[in-house]
C-alpha cells in the first residue's frame, strides 16, 4: 500500500529522477574506498536508470503525447524542460540498457584492469557519463544539452585516461582536444540561434525560426548556425573524417569503458544531431534543401568503406572493431541522410505523413542494434583480455579453442554486424537499403551492399584467427571467461540473434519515432 | 503447428547440439540421426504452402512442398546422412557442426517458399561452409577461404538487392518463375549464376573444393551448386541465356580438367561441367529437359560426392592427391579403387550407372527442341568427361605406375559411406524409375533403349580408346604441379596490388592528402601551425592538429555550401 | 618427390624402359586392342540398331563412335595447345 503511493508519487517526476540517480550514485561511488561497493552501487543505479526509461518509454507508447516534465516548474522559455518523446524514450531505453546489462561484467575486468585506489573514481565518473547522456538525450533545451555533453565529455576523458597502457592519457588528451572543439563549435551554433530567436528551448527555437528565415540577412545566421551545430555534434559522433580520435580512445580505454562507450555515447550525440536536424531547423526548414543531407551521405559512405579497409588491416582486435564502428555510425548517418530527402512518390503505396519512413527508420534501429552487437563484440575482448592481457592478433590467435563460449559469442555478433539474415544488423540494411530505394538512390543500395562484404573480410579475418590458428602461448593457457562475463556477454549475443526474428521491440518503436520526427516535417 | 517447421532447421538444430555432446560414439550417433529424422519428418509433410509468419511486415512463407523442393530435399538428406558417415572418425566438432548446418542451410533454402527465407539460408550456407574450408587449417586454404567466403556472400548480397527492388516493384516476395527482363529479375540470375559457377564466375569452386579439408570437399561438392540449380529451375525454366551459358560451362572446363595434376581440381571442374549439361537443361526449359536437369543434380549429387570420397580417402591415407605423387594404390586400396570406378562409371553415363539415365534425359530433350548445337556441344563434353574423369582420376590414383608410398585402406565409416553411395549409383543406374518417379514434371522417358545402349557405349568406348591411344602415342598433354590461369586472374593478381594500394593509402593517407591539400590550399594553416608550436611538439601532436583540421574543412565545407 | 618438384612429367612413355614397364607396355598393348576390339564390335552393331534421332547426321553408320573419337582427340590436343598459355609455376600466385 504505501509502496504503491509512493510509486505514486515518484511517478511525475521519473524524467528528473534519471537524472539525480546516477549523479547522486556518481557522487556516492566518489566517498568509497572499495571497488566492489563502488561496482554494487552503479550496478543497482544502472539497473534502477534501465527501469525508469523502460517506464518512460512504454507510458509514451501507450499514451503517444510526449511527457514534458518542467523543471523547478517553470515555464518553457525561461525554465529547463525536459521532454521524452518516442525519439528520445527510444535512444534512453537503448543507452541504459547496454549500461546495466554490462554491469555485472565490470567488477572482475575493472578489478582486473584498474589499480585498486583508482576504481571508486572509476565507477563515479561512469556513472557521470551515464548521467550526462541520458541528460543529452531527455533535455528539451539546446544549452542544458551542451551542459550535460560536456559532463558525459569530461567523464569520459577520465575512464580513458584509466586506461592501462601507457598511450590512454595520449588517447584522453587528444579526445579531450577534440571533444572540446565540437562542443565549442556546438555551443557557437546555438549561441547563434539564441541571437536569432531568443529561446534555448528546441521547440520554441524550431518555431521562431521561420520568421528569422525569411528575412534573407538572418537566413544566413540560421545557416551559420545549422552549420556549427552540425560540425560540433558530427565530431562527437565521430563521422566521417572528424573520427580520427575514436580509434585510440577506444583501443587504449579500459574493456568495459570501450564496450559502454562504443554501445551508447556515440548514440546520444546521433540522437542530439537527428533532434537538431528534424526537430528544430527541419520544422520550418525543409531539409531536402540544405546541403547536409548531401554531405551527410558522402561522409557517411566514405566512413563505410575508408573505416572499413582501415579495419581490415587492423592487427589489433580492439582498434579493428573501433574503425568498424566509425563505418557503422556510417550506416546510421547514412539512414538519417536518406530520411532527408524525399521520398519517391512512385516507389510507396502511402503518403510519407502516416508510413513511416525507411531511411529514418534504419538509422534509430541500427542505434539499438550496433549499440548491442558492439558492446557484445567488445565485452569478448574485455573477457579475452582479462584472461590474456592482450588483444593482438598474434596473441588471440586460436583462443576459439580454449575460450569457446566467449568466441562463440563473438562470433554471433559479429554475424550481425556483418548484416547476416537471422541476426540484428540484417534488419537495419534491410531498411537502409529499402530507405535508399525509396528516394531513387539505387546506386546506395549497391554501395551498402558493397560495404558489407568488407565487414565480412574483416570478422572473417579475425574468425579464422581466433578459431583456426595454431593457438599461441598465451592462448593456449587460458581458460574460459568466469560466468560473470558471459551472461552479460550472452544476453547481448541472444540479442542480436532475437531482434533478428523479432523485430517488434526494435522496429516498431523506431517506426513510431521516425513517423513522429519525419512525417512531422512534411 | 507440427507441419510448419521447415525440415532443414531439425538439420541446423540437431548441429547445434552437437558440440555439446560427450564421446566420438554419442555424438557420431547422434549425428546418423539428425538426417534420419529430418527426413522421417519430411515424409510425413504434405503437398502445400506452410509456415506463413510475418516479419518485419513482410509476409513469409517458410515451407513449401511441392514435388521439385521434395526431389531435391530428398536427395541433400541422404547426401547428407552420406557426408555423415564418411566424416565419423573424425574428432573436430567444428567441422561436424559447420558441415551440417552447411547442409541444413541448403535444405531448408530448397524449401523456402519467399525471398527472404530463401537469402537467409543462402547466406547460412556461405558462413557456415567456409569453416570446412578454414579446417584444414593451410596457409592456402585460409585465403582460398577468405575468397570463397567473399564471393559467396557478395552472391547473396546481390540477391538481397535484387530481392529488394523486385518486393518494391511487385509487391511480392513469393519466389516464382522470374523474367530476366527486369533489372530484379537479372540481379537475382547473377546471384544465382554466382553460386552455379557460371562462366567466369566460377574459379571460386575450382579453388575452395580442394583448399577444404577431406570430409569438407564431400560436403562442400553436394550442396551450393546444386541449390542454384534448385533456384534455377525454379525462377529461370526456359529462360534461353541459359543455354549458351551451359554449353559453354560443359566444354572449357574440359582442358582445365583434362590439365589439372590436383585430382580434387579435375573432379571441381568436372563439376561445373556436368552443372553446364543442367544449366543448359534449365534453359531448354521443356518438361524432358527440367526433369533432365533435376535427375541430373540428383545423380551428379552422388557420383562426385563417391569421386570425392574415393580421392579424399586417397589424400586421407597418402597425404596428396596430385596425380603426378600417386599411382599404384589398387593395391594397396582395393575397395576404395573399386568405389572410384564405379563412381567413374557413373560419371561416364555408362548404362546402368547413374549417371547414363539422367544424362540421357537432358541431350533427348536438346534433340526434340531441336538445339543442335547445344546437342553437339554437350554431346562432346560428355564424351571428354569419360577421359578427363572416367579414366584420368582413378587411373591416375590407383592403376598408373606409382609415383609415392602406398597407402593403407581407407578407415571403415568412409569405406561404408563409400560403399553405400555407390549402391546408390548403380541402384539409380538399374531402377531409374525410383528417382523418375520423383521428378516434378509428368513426362514418361523410357532410357533403356538398344539404340540409346549401343550408342552411349559407342561414345564412351571410343572416348576411352582416344585416351588410350593419345597416352600410348604421347599425345596427353602432361599433368604437372603447376596453377592454371583462370577467371580468378583478375582479381588475384590486379586485386593484390589495389590490396597494396589500399595498405598504403591506410598508413599515408592522412600524412599524403593533408600535406597536398595543406601545401597547396591551406598554407595559412602551416604558418599558423609553425608559429604557434615549435617543431618538436609539432611532430607529437600533429594527429590532434590534423583532426582539428579535417574538422575545420568540414565546418567550412558545410557552411559554403549552405550559401551556395 | 624430388622429381615431382621439378615438375617432371608423370607418363611413362611405354616404347623405352627395363622389364618391369615392358611388362607394363604388354599390359597397355593388351588393353589397346582389346579397347579396339569392343569398340569394332560396338560399330557393327550400329548396323542392327533402328534409329529414332530427330537429327540427320545420327544415322550416319558409328555417328556416335566417330563423334566420341573425334571431340576427345580434339579436346585433347586443344588442352596439350591451351596448355602452354595457361600454364604457371605452381607458386605463381604467391610471389
Amino acid at each position: 500500500m504505501s509502496a504503491m503511493t509512493f510509486l505514486n508519487a515518484v511517478e511525475p517526476h521519473l524524467p528528473i529522477l534519471l537524472i539525480i540517480v546516477p549523479l547522486f550514485g556518481a557522487l556516492m561511488a566518489t566517498f568509497m574506498r572499495s571497488g566492489t561497493v563502488a561496482w554494487f552501487i552503479s550496478l543497482v543505479v544502472s539497473v534502477l536508470v534501465a527501469l525508469i526509461a523502460w517506464k518512460l518509454l512504454n507510458t509514451i507508447l501507450s499514451t503517444g503525447t510526449p511527457i514534458i516534465y518542467k523543471i523547478g516548474n517553470w515555464e518553457a522559455p525561461i525554465g529547463i524542460v525536459y521532454k521524452v518523446d518516442q525519439l528520445s524514450g527510444f535512444v534512453l531505453l537503448v543507452i541504459a540498457a547496454i549500461a546495466a546489462v554490462m554491469m555485472p561484467f565490470a567488477r572482475r575486468s575493472i578489478a582486473a584492469e584498474i589499480k585498486q585506489r583508482a576504481q571508486p573514481w572509476y565507477y563515479a565518473m561512469y556513472l557521470l557519463c551515464l548521467a550526462g547522456l541520458m541528460g543529452i538525450v531527455i533535455t528539451g533545451d539546446a544549452f542544458n544539452a551542451f551542459v550535460f555533453l560536456e559532463i558525459s565529455s569530461l567523464a569520459t576523458y577520465v575512464l580513458i585516461a584509466l586506461g592501462r597502457h601507457r598511450r590512454a592519457l595520449l588517447a584522453a588528451y587528444q579526445y579531450l582536444i577534440m571533444g572540446t572543439i565540437g562542443a565549442t563549435l556546438y555551443v557557437i551554433g546555438i549561441g547563434l540561434l539564441y541571437v536569432l530567436t531568443g529561446t534555448l528551448n528546441f521547440d520554441d527555437i524550431a518555431s521562431r525560426l521561420g520568421p528569422a528565415l525569411a528575412d534573407p540577412e538572418r537566413r544566413n545566421a540560421v545557416m551559420a548556425a545549422l552549420g556549427f551545430a552540425f560540425v560540433g555534434v558530427s565530431l562527437k559522433l565521430a563521422l566521417f573524417p572528424m573520427h580520427v580520435w575514436l580509434p585510440n580512445a577506444y583501443t587504449y580505454a579500459p574493456s568495459v569503458a570501450t564496450a559502454f562507450l562504443a554501445g551508447t555515447a556515440t548514440k546520444a550525440a546521433i540522437y542530439l544531431l537527428i533532434r537538431l536536424l528534424f526537430t528544430v531547423f527541419g520544422v520550418s526548414i525543409s531539409i531536402e534543401t540544405l546541403p547536409v543531407p548531401q554531405v551527410l551521405i558522402v561522409l557517411s559512405i566514405a566512413a563505410m568503406f575508408l573505416a572499413s579497409f582501415s579495419a581490415v588491416f587492423e592487427n589489433n582486435a580492439k582498434r579493428m572493431l573501433a574503425y568498424s564502428s566509425i563505418a557503422q555510425v556510417g550506416y546510421i548517418m547514412l539512414g538519417v541522410g536518406l530520411a532527408c530527402l524525399p521520398v519517391l512518390a512512385a516507389t510507396t503505396d502511402a503518403s510519407p505523413a502516416t508510413t513511416p519512413n525507411n531511411g529514418m527508420t534504419a538509422g534509430l534501429v541500427h542505434i539499438a542494434n550496433h549499440a548491442i552487437m558492439k558492446a557484445a563484440l567488445f565485452l569478448a575482448l574485455g573477457a579475452v583480455y582479462y584472461r590474456i592481457g592482450s588483444v593482438l592478433y598474434k596473441d588471440i590467435a586460436g583462443i576459439g579453442r580454449t575460450m569457446p563460449l566467449t568466441m562463440l559469442a563473438f562470433g554471433i555478433a559479429g554475424l550481425g554486424l556483418m548484416g547476416t539474415p537471422g541476426t540484428a544488423g540484417f534488419i537495419s540494411k534491410w531498411y537502409l537499403a529499402l530507405g535508399a530505394i525509396d528516394t531513387g538512390w539505387y546506386s546506395i543500395v549497391f554501395l551498402i551492399v558493397a560495404s558489407s562484404l568488407i565487414s565480412l573480410i574483416y570478422i572473417g579475418r579475425i574468425t579464422e584467427v581466433v578459431w583456426f590458428r595454431e593457438p599461441s602461448a598465451a592462448a593456449a593457457q587460458a581458460k574460459e571467461a568466469p560466468l560473470s562475463m558471459l551472461v552479460p556477454l550472452w544476453i547481448l549475443a541472444l540479442l542480436t540473434i532475437y531482434l533478428g526474428l523479432d523485430t517488434r521491440a526494435t522496429v516498431d518503436v523506431a517506426a513510431e519515432a521516425a513517423k513522429v520526427l519525419v512525417g512531422g516535417i512534411r | 503447428m507440427t507441419n510448419e517447421l521447415n525440415p532443414g532447421l531439425i538439420v541446423i538444430l540437431g548441429a547445434l547440439l552437437v558440440p555439446f555432446l560427450p564421446g566420438r560414439v554419442l555424438r557420431g550417433a547422434f549425428m546418423l540421426m539428425i538426417p534420419i529424422a529430418a527426413f522421417a519428418y519430411l515424409r510425413t509433410l504434405p503437398m502445400g504452402d506452410f509456415g506463413q509468419m510475418e516479419l518485419m511486415g513482410l509476409q513469409l512463407q517458410t515451407l513449401r512442398i511441392d514435388k521439385l523442393s521434395t526431389v531435391f530435399g530428398t536427395i541433400f538428406l541422404i547426401a547428407t546422412l552420406l557426408g555423415v558417415i564418411y566424416a565419423l572418425h573424425l574428432g573436430d566438432w567444428v567441422q561436424h557442426t559447420a558441415g551440417l548446418i552447411y547442409a541444413g542451410s541448403a535444405i531448408g533454402a530448397v524449401f523456402a517458399g519467399d525471398f527472404v527465407t530463401l537469402f537467409f539460408f543462402w547466406e547460412l550456407t556461405a558462413i557456415s561452409s567456409v569453416f570446412l574450408i578454414w579446417a584444414s587449417g593451410t596457409a592456402n586454404a585460409l585465403s582460398a577461404g577468405l575468397r570463397y567466403l567473399v564471393i559467396q556472400v557478395g552472391s547473396g548480397v546481390i540477391l538481397l538487392a535484387g530481392v529488394l527492388m523486385h518486393y518494391r516493384a511487385t509487391g511480392t516476395l513469393t519466389f516464382g518463375a522470374m523474367s530476366t527482363e527486369t533489372l530484379p529479375g537479372t540481379l537475382i540470375l547473377i546471384a544465382f549464376g554466382i553460386k552455379c559457377a557460371f562462366p567466369l564466375l566460377h574459379n571460386w569452386l575450382a579453388n575452395a573444393y580442394p583448399a577444404a579439408t577431406v570430409t569438407g570437399t564431400v560436403i562442400l561438392s553436394v550442396f551450393t551448386t546444386k541449390l542454384a540449380v534448385y533456384t534455377l529451375a525454379r525462377g529461370y525454366a526456359g529462360t534461353e541465356i541459359l543455354i549458351p551459358i551451359g554449353v559453354t560451362m560443359a566444354l572449357f572446363t574440359v582442358i582445365y580438367a583434362l590439365l589439372e595434376n590436383d585430382l580434387r581440381r579435375v573432379l571441381a571442374y568436372s563439376l561445373i561441367g556436368q552443372l553446364g549439361l543442367m544449366v543448359a537443361g534449365i534453359g531448354i526449359g521443356s518438361d524432358l529437359a527440367i526433369n533432365g536437369a533435376v535427375a541430373h543434380a540428383a545423380c551428379g549429387i552422388l557420383y562426385f560426392a563417391l569421386l570425392f570420397m574415393a580421392i579424399g580417402a586417397v589424400l586421407h591415407r597418402t597425404g596428396t592427391a596430385h596425380a603426378s605423387k600417386l599411382g599404384g594404390l589398387a593395391k594397396s586400396m582395393p575397395l576404395t579403387a573399386t568405389f572410384a570406378v564405379i563412381g567413374a562409371l557413373a560419371a561416364a553415363a555408362v548404362p546402368f550407372f547413374a549417371g547414363f539415365i539422367s544424362k540421357a534425359l537432358i541431350l533427348s530433350a536438346a534433340m526434340k527442341a531441336g538445339h543442335f548445337w547445344a546437342w553437339a556441344g554437350l554431346l562432346a563434353a560428355g564424351a571428354a568427361v569419360v577421359i578427363h574423369t572416367a579414366i584420368k582420376v582413378p587411373y591416375f590414383a590407383f592403376f598408373a605406375k606409382a609415383q609415392g608410398e602406398p597407402g593403407t585402406e581407407a578407415p571403415a565409416n568412409m569405406l561404408l559411406a563409400m560403399g553405400l553411395t555407390a549402391a546408390l549409383c548403380i541402384g539409380l543406374g538399374v531402377y531409374p524409375e525410383a528417382l523418375y518417379s520423383m521428378l516434378p514434371r509428368e513426362v514418361k522417358y523410357q532410357p533403356y533403349t538398344t539404340e540409346h545402349i549401343i550408342t552411349q557405349l559407342q561414345l564412351v568406348c571410343f572416348a576411352a580408346l582416344a585416351f588410350v591411344l593419345a597416352l600410348r602415342f604421347g599425345l596427353f598433354p602432361a599433368t604437372t604441379r603447376a596453377t592454371l590461369l583462370d577467371s580468378d586472374w583478375f582479381y588475384r593478381v590486379p586485386g593484390r596490388h589495389l590490396a597494396m594500394i589500399a595498405n598504403r593509402f591506410r598508413s599515408f593517407t592522412w600524412e599524403v592528402v593533408a600535406d597536398g591539400i595543406v601545401k597547396g590550399a591551406s598554407k595559412t594553416y602551416h604558418a599558423l601551425y609553425h608559429h604557434h608550436g615549435p617543431d618538436g611538439l609539432f611532430g607529437r601532436t600533429w594527429p590532434t592538429g590534423m583532426m582539428a583540421f579535417w574538422t575545420t574543412v568540414t565546418l567550412g565545407a558545410v557552411v559554403i555550401l549552405s550559401y551556395l | 618427390m624430388s622429381a615431382d618438384q621439378q615438375g617432371h612429367h608423370i607418363e611413362t612413355p611405354p616404347d623405352k624402359g627395363t622389364g618391369a614397364t615392358a611388362s607394363g607396355a604388354s599390359n597397355a598393348n593388351r588393353i589397346v586392342y582389346g579397347l579396339s576390339a569392343i569398340c569394332a564390335l560396338l560399330v557393327v552393331a550400329d548396323l542392327f540398331v533402328h534409329k529414332h534421332g530427330y537429327f540427320k547426321i545420327e544415322h550416319v553408320l558409328g555417328f556416335y563412335a566417330f563423334f566420341g573419337f573425334l571431340a576427345c582427340t580434339v579436346l585433347v590436343l586443344a588442352a596439350k595447345l591451351i596448355r602452354a598459355i595457361l600454364m604457371r609455376p605452381e607458386d605463381y600466385y604467391d610471389k
